[in-house]
């Protein structure tokens, strides 16, 4: 921790502490940057962090990050400006997570979260457990992050399994998705893969 | 009739005996098939087109770290497989030299093209965030099967990353659009 430095010491006691494995208590975390590695504090300027950076940073505390620890050590995010800052493994859940892409054209609708795999045969929806931003479970088809198709396009959802983080704002995935999910404008996924 | 009735109660009980057999055998092939379904089974097969017991074998060094096969070759008749790989450790690398695995001889070796490949376009990608006609907030990449995809997620629509969605990156794919942001929230209460 670090970051706000003694001008914001007094704004600290609008930040919150993380506790749970899915940081929902933070909402929308609004900014990352690098540092040293080891948890040893981030320097330079902070970026904005977007959906894509903020499913990142909880893959890495909630998920099975540390054969990435090397890149995410020197990672470091705030919740807003004035609050200390974060090293995105400070501490590791190793849950099995994985990053959720969430798209509709006609919506405009381009969106990340992340998807805990809670066992069984993954193309149950149910046996996964989405989250992101303050919500820690969401209903797929019933919440804007993971919205219901419309009548000219279901909602997509691709389950991602994270194969490699070269750099704190991103990450790369495999070429084939563990299992994708249509969402109809009732708000019903139906698993179109794998089959 | 004594006989007969020891009898009978014999066929009772082979009949019981039966049916709890069947019954049995059913439930096992039932746990078979849901089993199968699991993820566990799905991801042992990562590379429908290797060898079961390859795929297996990469399925163990996955523990450690994962990595991508962007590619092989098989030679069917001397039994070997080379595998062309990203994102592997060298530890990984050097457990899967000339390593027998069933009948076959697998050897791992580094897939630089694609590395330098993959290099070159997340430096183009790196040129273009800081580029403010393209509105790029981020992006994403899957990587494997010989192929590159990138998503893209803009701050807004422009000519330039329309351009980028349209004709893509030295050959790749570009899909995405604009970012998603939360609706405003009332404010969380401090803890």
């Amino acid at each position: 921790m670090g970051g706000g430095g003694w001008s914001n010491w007094g704004n600290w006691i609008d930040c919150h502490v993380p506790s749970s494995p899915y940081l929902e208590a933070f909402g929308q975390i609004m900014s990352y940057r690098g540092g040293l590695s080891d948890c040893e504090g981030g320097s330079g300027s902070w970026n904005s962090a977007v959906c894509l950076q903020n499913a990142v940073m909880r893959f890495a505390r909630a998920g099975r990050s540390s054969q990435f620890s090397n890149v995410l050590s020197a990672c470091y995010w705030r919740e807003k400006y004035g609050c200390p800052e974060h090293c995105y493994v400070e501490e590791i859940f190793d849950l099995d997570v994985y990053i959720g892409r969430v798209t509709n054209h006609q919506l405009s609708w381009f969106h990340a979260v992340c998807a805990q795999y809670l066992g069984g045969d993954v193309r149950i929806i149910t046996n996964w457990r989405f989250f992101q931003y303050d919500n820690s479970n969401i209903p797929p088809g019933s919440n804007y992050q993971i919205p219901a198709g419309v009548t000219a396009e279901k909602t997509i959802l691709e389950i991602l399994e994270v194969r490699d983080i070269p750099d704190c704002g991103h990450y790369i995935e495999t070429p084939t998705p563990t299992a994708v999910y249509e969402i109809d404008q009732q708000g019903n996924p139906r698993c179109t893969y794998p089959p | 009739m004594c006989e007969w009735i020891i009898n009978r109660k014999v066929l009772i009980g082979l009949a019981i005996i039966t049916t709890v057999i069947i019954i049995s055998v059913i439930l096992t092939l039932n746990s078979v098939e849901q089993a199968s379904n699991k993820k566990e089974e799905y991801v042992m097969m990562r590379y429908p087109e290797l060898p079961r017991v390859v795929n297996t074998e990469l399925d163990q060094l996955y523990l450690k770290k994962s990595f991508t096969v962007n590619r092989w070759e098989i030679d069917e008749s001397q039994k070997n497989i080379t595998l062309y790989v990203i994102f592997m450790t060298a530890a990984q690398i050097d457990e899967l030299q000339n390593k027998q695995v069933g009948e076959w001889t697998v050897t791992a070796v580094p897939d630089t093209e694609m590395m330098k490949e993959i290099e070159i376009v997340r430096a183009e990608m790196s040129q273009l965030e800081k580029d403010p006609e393209m509105q790029l907030a981020t992006y994403s990449m899957a990587i494997g099967n010989g192929q590159i995809k990138i998503f893209v997620y803009l701050y807004n629509y422009t000519p330039a990353n329309q351009e980028l969605l349209k004709n893509g990156l030295r050959g790749w794919n570009v899909d995405g659009g604009p970012v998603s942001t939360p609706p405003p929230s009332p404010t969380v209460p401090v803890r």
